[in-house]
């Protein structure tokens, strides 16, 4: 059976959130890690298109797996925009926080080494056979960017304004865009 | 004479042997010995040359929409879209096809944007070698890498949406009545013609038919006294009608989630039957549909019993008898919108 529902406020949501993530995550990242605009878009970029796809190879395994109240709890979310239990989200929600961070950790450690984009850390640490000074190693250290920290600060930062663009649809009332 | 069929020729001979045409020559070429094959079914011959065929129509098609003047035109807003005419072959050929399935569907959409993205990168991979002029194998540069990497992520994203869609008709069939309370509040679907009667859309309706054909059954006809016990004893007598409600209907998982009740709202015997639907709701009120069937007592004159002119005994006048017998109406079934809330 195929009717004429369609996912598209799904897909215009979507687009949305990752032109805006890959902005904001963009400007971020340039700014922690004193990197070019080009390689900073280039992270944002991929990052931010690798984890909506990664989200949804989950949400469509844990679907199909989950019991049928948990099913039709899920499709009601879906179709109608309610939930019995607002905790879950907000859990759900938080979840997804620590997952995409991770994954965007991992997706531009990816990216560097496809790349063959010298990392400023590795660089640093990569002859252990020279002697460093206590205070030199430590300066360096401190100096060093950390690259984790800019991608979690990024990823607060995206998911702040999309969060914020979720909170206007709620309230706003509903119109048939 | 001659000069047509010069014409003819000059127009079907491809400029090189090595050209697209060629190649789109070739797979009519398979295509129509492969309809000259036997149909009988085995079908192997026919499967092998309709196969060369396919993989001829989209080496040639390939092939065309790189030749630079249809390049240069083939373009949506800076866009080549070439690869994904070529992926759309290659996912007919590879999901179509089979066994004679009319509609290619899921896996065919689902796969088509990576299996583009596919080829889109592939001449990223392909020099030519200075010296022989032949292809050989390249790594592509670093800027060509980052944007491999995001056509086939951006395509694989449009692979998920999708996937999604189709999941979404999947919990359509499963669940039909979802569609009956309308999705204005969705933040993921909308449907592109609202439908104008909602109420047909629930299977509430279908429910409460088949309970109202199941009460007919159950008492027109029966003498009056028999439909008054049973109304009478209705809580322990309905649950025989909502069961035989269910098996008249395709059993699909939606069908949990209905609750099919009933009560007499008056002496004359309204019967209200209430389909209550216990899925998620649109709204923070109860979803349910109501039918009212009025049961009620009909005299039916019966005929007198044949009277026995030839027994001896003298025919008495037999009393005429009066039978009052159940009968069953039922009104249209309602949406809770039209009724006030319980």
């Amino acid at each position: 059976m195929f009717t004429d529902v369609l996912p598209l406020r799904a897909i215009l949501f979507q687009l949305l959130f990752i032109v805006l993530a890959i902005a904001i995550e963009s400007i971020v990242l340039q700014k922690y890690l004193g990197i070019g605009q080009k390689t900073s878009i280039q992270y944002a970029a991929t990052a931010n298109l690798a984890s909506p796809v990664v989200g949804w190879l989950i949400f469509f395994t844990v679907e199909s797996s989950l019991p049928p109240s948990w099913r039709v709890q899920l499709i009601g979310y879906i179709f109608y925009d309610r939930i019995n239990s607002p905790a879950l989200l907000i859990g759900l929600a938080f979840s997804i926080f620590i997952g995409t961070f991770l994954l965007k950790v991992q997706t531009i450690n990816w990216l560097d080494q496809i790349l063959g984009i010298r990392k400023p850390s590795t660089v640093e640490v990569q002859d252990p056979i020279k002697f460093r000074g206590r205070t030199a190693h430590r300066q360096t250290f401190s100096e060093l960017p950390n690259r984790a920290l800019a991608v979690l600060l990024a990823n607060a930062a995206s998911f702040s304004a999309i969060t914020f663009l979720i909170a206007v649809r709620t309230i706003l009332p509903p119109t048939n865009y | 004479m001659r000069d047509i069929f010069d014409q003819i020729r000059k127009r079907m001979q491809p400029p090189q042997w090595a050209s697209w045409q060629t190649l789109i020559f070739l797979s009519i070429f398979s295509a129509v010995v492969a309809a000259l094959t036997s149909q009988a079914p085995p079908q192997i011959a026919e499967r092998i040359i309709s196969s060369l065929g396919w993989v001829f129509l989209i080496l040639g098609t390939w092939w065309f929409v790189y030749e630079p003047d249809v390049k240069k035109k083939l373009k949506l807003y800076e866009l080549f879209i070439g690869p994904w005419i070529v992926g759309a072959l290659i996912c007919i050929y590879l999901f179509g096809t089979w066994e004679g399935r009319a509609i290619p569907a899921r896996t065919a959409f689902v796969s088509w944007p990576p299996i583009s993205a596919i080829v889109w990168s592939i001449p990223k991979f392909i020099q030519s070698d200075p010296k022989t002029k032949s292809p050989i194998y390249t790594t592509p540069t670093p800027a060509n890498r980052q944007n491999i990497i995001l056509v086939l992520l951006a395509n694989l994203l449009i692979s998920c949406w999708f996937q999604l869609y189709f999941e979404v008709q999947d919990w359509l069939t499963e669940y039909p009545s979802f569609r009956a309370q309308g999705f204005e509040q969705s933040a993921f679907v909308r449907e592109l013609q609202p439908p104008e009667k909602r109420l047909e859309l629930s299977r509430g309706v279908d429910y409460l038919d088949a309970a109202e054909k199941a009460l007919k059954s159950q008492l027109e006809g029966k003498p009056w006294a028999e439909v008054e016990r049973w109304l009478s004893n209705l809580d322990q007598e309905f649950p025989t009608i909502r069961d035989e409600a269910f098996a008249q209907l395709p059993r699909i998982a939606e069908n949990q989630l209905w609750n099919l009740t009933a009560r007499i709202t008056s002496d004359a015997y309204d019967l209200k039957m209430q389909a209550m639907w216990q899925g998620p709701s649109a709204r923070n009120a109860a979803y349910y549909l109501t039918k009212t069937c009025r049961i009620a007592q009909a005299r039916q004159v019966s005929t007198p019993e044949q009277l026995k002119f030839n027994s001896p005994a003298p025919p008495a006048i037999s009393a005429r008898q009066i039978r009052s017998l159940g009968t069953v109406q039922c009104g249209a079934a309602s949406s809770p919108d039209s009724l006030p809330q319980p």
